[in-house]
């Protein structure tokens, strides 16, 4: 009987936070019950990451958050995608993961002229299946410039858009 | 003398709403007028600026100054309008063609046509939200809130000369657009 | 300068190039070529043109809301504090009451070292705000992954990237014509 009474008033009390709180609170309800049931090792790393969050610009912490809730409102599929470009990005050496980021910064800096031309040959190649834009693709300048290794990474890389 | 912004972020920290009004009272005006004119709907400015208030409360917390405080303030304005975009199109995962100038809006207008400044503002309205959402943020931030590129490149993310970049493509389209209206422009 | 590189530095010129000599080429040139001082002209206009759209006052009532949204934000915070210390009074009492009433007193030297480890991050934790650690654990548990997010959105860009940039013409052409076919 005791138990019993223990667990509606357990209940009770979730319930009445819940009906206090908007969705941000519901996210946080949700991470305390999970922080709570994390192993002492898990908590360790969490608080590694946490710390070096800390020492992050504000605008950096504000892109996550956003990224987050952009991630959020994608579909499934394109989750799924990302997830799986994820762990391929994750298993990249970390000068080759520099050599990607350095490239995508150069889409900043094209020259009007050859920006609105790579748009469109772009938006041309997305359209094409998977072994057709391959086929272009290991025509580039930038993928005869890769090693072995480094093409069967990005292989996996931009082929896992289909 | 009166308090910075950063003085003032220190006073929220400590419970004072006074301070917060006074920051409110500050850059209310500014915030809704660049979520204004980036949305171009008075309702969604409205909450946007509702918005970034609530989260500087809240930010004011754990507020560090790294950068200018107008620098922060604008950054979370311009990823709630982002956001806010994003919101109302369908999710797009791989954004590249959003730089891309759409064909010129206001084709078959007469460009001999003498417009009154009430017209003339329609045009500029027009061209202005006709601009991708990248050059259209920076355009703003320089033009209307009179940031350097230094500052529009930190709130945005990126480097001085992809701001010089982005504002040179939109002044081409704007020139082309506006650039031989006839009435009057002052 | 030829009417290229003047057309490429139009923008910056009319927004003030702080590089002086830069800005004298320009001038220098616009003097001598109609065409680029018709461009620069237009370009002008068209900038200056949109201090037509001068700001806008925001609604009376909005200041009002904000302030109003404040304070309710400052209630619900001090309702935060309140029900969980609350819900801590109850679950301890409740834990009592659960273990005197099931005759598990045997039991209790077992939960005790099982939660010593427990303690030992507790106590790592108490270094750092574990509420802030809670509020954000959601993105904490992946950072990479979301600190990443931009880059895997555009990665299947990349080949592209570099071709008009760094390739010969010749190879440059070649590659992007065969992308159209």
């Amino acid at each position: 009987m005791k138990k019993r009474l223990f667990l509606v008033m357990i209940v009770c009390l979730l319930l009445l936070q819940v009906s206090v709180s908007d969705a941000e609170e519901k996210v946080i309800i949700i991470n305390r019950i999970k922080w709570q049931s994390m192993t002492p090792e898990e908590k360790v790393r969490i608080i590694h990451i946490y710390r070096e969050w800390k020492t992050q610009a504000v605008e950096s912490k504000e892109k996550v958050r956003n990224n987050y809730k952009t991630y959020h409102e994608l579909s499934p599929e394109e989750k799924q995608k990302l997830r799986e470009r994820f762990n391929a990005y994750k298993s990249l050496e970390p000068s080759l993961r520099e050599k990607v980021n350095e490239k995508l910064k150069k889409v900043d800096s094209l020259p009007p002229g050859n920006r609105e031309e790579i748009i469109k040959k772009y938006q041309q190649i997305r359209e094409k299946p998977a072994d057709e834009r391959m086929r272009f693709i290991e025509q580039s300048r930038f993928w005869k410039d890769l090693n072995e290794r480094e093409k069967e990474i990005f292989r996996k890389l931009m082929l896992i858009n289909n | 003398m009166e308090d910075t912004d950063i003085a003032l972020m220190s006073r929220i920290k400590k419970g004072d709403t006074k301070a917060f009004e006074m920051l409110l009272f500050r850059h209310q005006r500014s915030v809704y007028n660049l979520a204004f004119r980036f949305l171009n709907d008075e309702g969604e400015a409205e909450d946007i600026t509702q918005e970034v208030f609530i989260r500087v409360y809240r930010a004011a917390k754990t507020y560090t100054p790294q950068a200018k405080f107008t620098t922060w303030l604008y950054t979370i304005v311009k990823n709630l309008c982002f956001n806010a975009i994003r919101n109302k199109k369908s999710a797009e995962i791989v954004p590249i063609d959003d730089e891309a100038i759409p064909e010129i809006a206001s084709k078959g207008d007469d460009p001999s046509e003498i417009l009154s400044k009430g017209q003339i503002k329609e045009r500029v309205i027009k061209a202005v939200n006709a601009l991708p959402e990248n050059l259209r943020i920076a355009v703003i931030l320089m033009k209307f809130q009179g940031l350097s590129c230094e500052e529009v490149g930190n709130i945005l993310g990126c480097s001085v000369n992809a701001v010089k970049l982005r504002v040179h493509r939109a002044k081409e389209y704007l020139s082309r657009e506006l650039g031989d209206l006839k009435g009057e422009t002052k | 300068m030829d009417c290229q590189d003047v057309k490429n530095k139009l923008s910056v010129y009319i927004d003030g190039d702080p590089d002086k000599e830069q800005a004298s080429l320009v001038e220098d040139h616009l003097r001598g070529c109609q065409i680029c001082s018709y461009e620069y002209r237009r370009m002008l206009k068209a900038w200056e043109t949109l201090d037509l759209w001068e700001d806008a006052e925001p609604p009376a009532y909005l200041r009002k809301s904000i302030l109003y949204r404040i304070k309710k934000e400052k209630t619900v915070k001090s309702l935060k504090v309140l029900i969980p210390a609350a819900a801590v009074l109850i679950i301890t009492a409740g834990i009592f009451l659960f273990y005197e009433g099931s005759g598990l007193k045997d039991e209790k030297g077992l939960i005790t070292k099982t939660q010593e480890p427990l303690f030992q991050a507790k106590k790592d934790a108490e270094e750092v705000n574990e509420e802030e650690i809670i509020s954000n654990l959601h993105i904490l548990q992946e950072k990479d992954f979301y600190d990443s997010l931009d880059i895997l959105k555009k990665i299947d860009y990349l080949p592209l990237v570099e071709e008009p940039y760094e390739n010969k013409d010749n190879e440059k052409s070649s590659f992007l014509e065969s992308l159209s076919v």
